[in-house]
């Protein structure tokens, strides 16, 4: 006897009588049409910001050329060459990687937050993040010497490889710590994580030891996270891996929401609990590399970004995640703005913009609503 | 119909189940009781595929080792000991997880949950944060979710099931007998319910078929009157019972005698 799965009658019966008595819309707690009106908000949001991100900036763009570039798609007669290669060379670039990155960053904390059942998750604690890092920055600093065969036949592309390579690294020795006869251990799995992120980071402090004053400066930059020197080449790199993670991540929602509840109920709501872990850490493993490899190590938008949302519109991954990947790229794009902005014409790293106002927020947060976040 | 058939489980090297077979027909209330560390949640942990075992378990004949976790999910909901909960989720939301099943496809889901929540006794609990519940009132969302799983009792002419561990230890007396005539109203369905409990008054007066445990095996199965009497008690549980009839109510009484 199998079972068929194309019930496709409404069944009537006594389990089903009393269903046009209630009106559970105004007692109930569904919170998705709120979350429909508000996804639809940040993306004109992002609309806006991106518009507001493209003509600011060390040199003068205004905004009506901007919006006549943007809204022209690029044919546009309305704007002078000066402004064109402002916009086409520099700042398009920047604000699309901005968009990807924030995307990125901020749907893999979210993902991640949902597999380990743990609101402060994140590629950036489980040592992705710093698995990645000690990849680019061994090839910043061994690159000329020891790494150099290989820095060579990898050319301009070679930190932005390694960094991807460390990350998936990382995820597949903390999978292999973590998981016995199939089963992984989410405790084991988030302290192994803690204890990969530890020696990378060891590891990496050798490197900046024995680095010499150029590479330092390089190494800072790296670690502390930018989107400086945004090139149409970069975007094409990890635009093929970053896409295609955000819209699987809609399929993920489902078994996310099954996750919240402990594995052995996910598994008694359906979820073939095993594959789904798999595919979210190699997901969840691409993207981070992806997005060190180009940007360093921008932190806090993983962890911000989903917890105000789950304040706003609940914990519902059906609407989480593209609200994240909305949300992470506006504050993304607005921390990158500030970092532009505020030294002109130098500019800080965007990190250090992202921690400033992302670790009090998140201290703000978790004192405000202790009890909900249940740590 | 759910059939158990030579079921063993061994924790750290330890036998805790040793060779237990039954069978639990379809419409039928069957209760696992026994002394703590007898092997009920145990027990109750392998019918529902959480922990390794050997033997052969088997929902409507199909085994549940083979058969996939959205087909199995189809079929059975599992209201474990306690659940913990994430991330902030509103009760509607926690129990509309009992609906991520494609069975729901066209099915009139806000409907089902608002009378699951009213069968439970939290009508008006909709918007209510699960963490800020108590402890009976978490229970019972949880319960009001397993519901909804296998809203139906008897589902294109197959039986479906409810695995309930202890469904009732954390609830007052009036929510324990609403939530037992819940479970009874389920199998009468035509659905199979399957409950470890504690209590062993309300076991014998709502279950069909009762399984007493003692040290991972089956002391004795068969009908309440049949498993609860006081030899079988006494010997189980170490300490002097008291057992009657009550005729005026048709109902079993079980009391320790203190001495």
């Amino acid at each position: 006897m199998t079972v068929s799965r194309s019930s496709g009658q409404r069944i009537s019966g006594p389990y089903f009588n009393g269903s046009k008595l209630h009106d559970p819309k105004p007692s109930s707690g569904d919170r998705s049409v709120y979350a429909q009106i508000l996804t639809v908000l940040m993306f004109v949001a992002l609309l806006v910001t991106s518009i507001f991100a493209l003509s600011s900036g060390a040199a003068e763009v205004n905004i009506n050329s901007t919006m006549s570039y943007i809204f022209s798609f690029g044919r546009s007669l309305e704007i002078n060459a000066y402004e064109r290669v402002i916009l086409e060379a520099i700042r398009l670039p920047r604000v699309i990687l901005g968009i990807l990155i924030g995307a990125s960053l901020a749907v893999s904390g979210a993902v991640m937050q949902g597999l380990f059942r743990n609101p402060l998750a994140d590629p950036g604690i489980v040592g992705v993040a710093s698995g990645a890092g000690l990849g680019a920055v061994s090839f910043i600093v061994l690159g000329t010497s020891y790494l150099a065969p290989v820095a060579t036949f990898f050319g301009i592309y070679h930190v932005p490889i390694a960094a991807f390579l460390g990350g998936i690294l990382t995820t597949f020795l903390l999978y292999r710590v973590s998981t016995r006869g199939g089963h992984t251990s989410v405790a084991t799995m988030l302290l192994a994580g803690i204890a990969l992120g530890a020696l990378a980071g060891a590891c990496t402090g050798i490197l900046v030891f024995i680095a010499d004053d150029e590479q330092l400066r390089d190494l800072t930059f790296w670690q502390l996270g930018s989107l400086a020197g945004a090139t149409w080449t970069k975007i094409f790199a990890i635009a093929p891996i970053i896409l295609p993670i955000l819209f699987l991540s809609a399929f993920l929602a489902k078994g996310l929401n099954a996750m919240t509840l402990g594995e052995a109920t996910a598994r008694h709501l359906g979820i073939n609990v095993q594959i789904f872990k798999r595919i979210t850490i190699i997901a969840v493993a691409a993207s981070t590399g992806a997005a060190v490899a180009v940007s360093g190590g921008i932190g806090f938008v993983g962890i911000v970004v989903p917890h105000l949302l789950r304040l706003w519109i609940g914990p519902d991954h059906k609407y989480l995640l593209p609200a994240c990947a909305l949300l992470g790229a506006i504050m993304l794009l607005l921390a990158d703005t500030v970092a532009r902005q505020i030294v002109a014409p130098a500019e800080l790293p965007i990190g250090i913009i992202t921690a400033t106002i992302g670790a009090p927020f998140f201290l703000w947060i978790l004192l405000r609503k202790r009890s909900l976040l249940d740590l | 119909m759910l059939s158990v058939s030579h079921l063993n489980v061994s924790l750290a090297r330890k036998q805790i189940i040793k060779d237990i077979s039954f069978e639990v027909p379809s419409g039928t209330f069957c209760s696992i009781v026994g002394p703590n560390g007898s092997g009920k949640t145990t027990t109750l942990r392998a019918l529902t595929g959480e922990i390794a075992y050997r033997g052969s378990v088997q929902v409507n004949n199909l085994d549940i080792k083979t058969t996939h976790p959205a087909e199995m999910a189809a079929l059975r909901g599992v209201l474990p000991q306690s659940s913990q909960l994430a991330f902030p989720f509103t009760v509607y939301e926690v129990v509309s997880l009992g609906q991520l099943s494609r069975t729901y496809m066209l099915l009139d889901r806000e409907g089902i949950i608002a009378q699951a929540l009213e069968k439970v006794g939290l009508a008006n609990f909709g918007r209510r944060f699960y963490q800020e519940l108590s402890g009976g009132e978490q229970q019972r969302v949880q319960l009001a979710r397993v519901l909804v799983q296998v809203w139906e009792p008897v589902w294109h002419g197959m039986p479906r099931a409810l695995f309930l561990d202890e469904p009732i230890s954390s609830l007052d007396i009036r929510h324990q007998i609403q939530i037992m005539k819940i479970a009874r109203q389920y199998c009468d369905d035509g659905g199979i319910v399957v409950a470890v409990l504690h209590d062993l008054n309300l076991t014998a007066a709502y279950s069909d078929q009762i399984v007493l445990l003692k040290d991972g095996t089956i002391h004795s199965i068969g009908q309440p009157q049949n498993v609860l009497t006081k030899n079988n008690l006494e010997a189980v549980y170490h300490c002097t019972m008291h057992v009657a009839q009550n005729d005026a109510h048709n109902q079993l009484q079980i009391t320790p005698v203190l001495a």
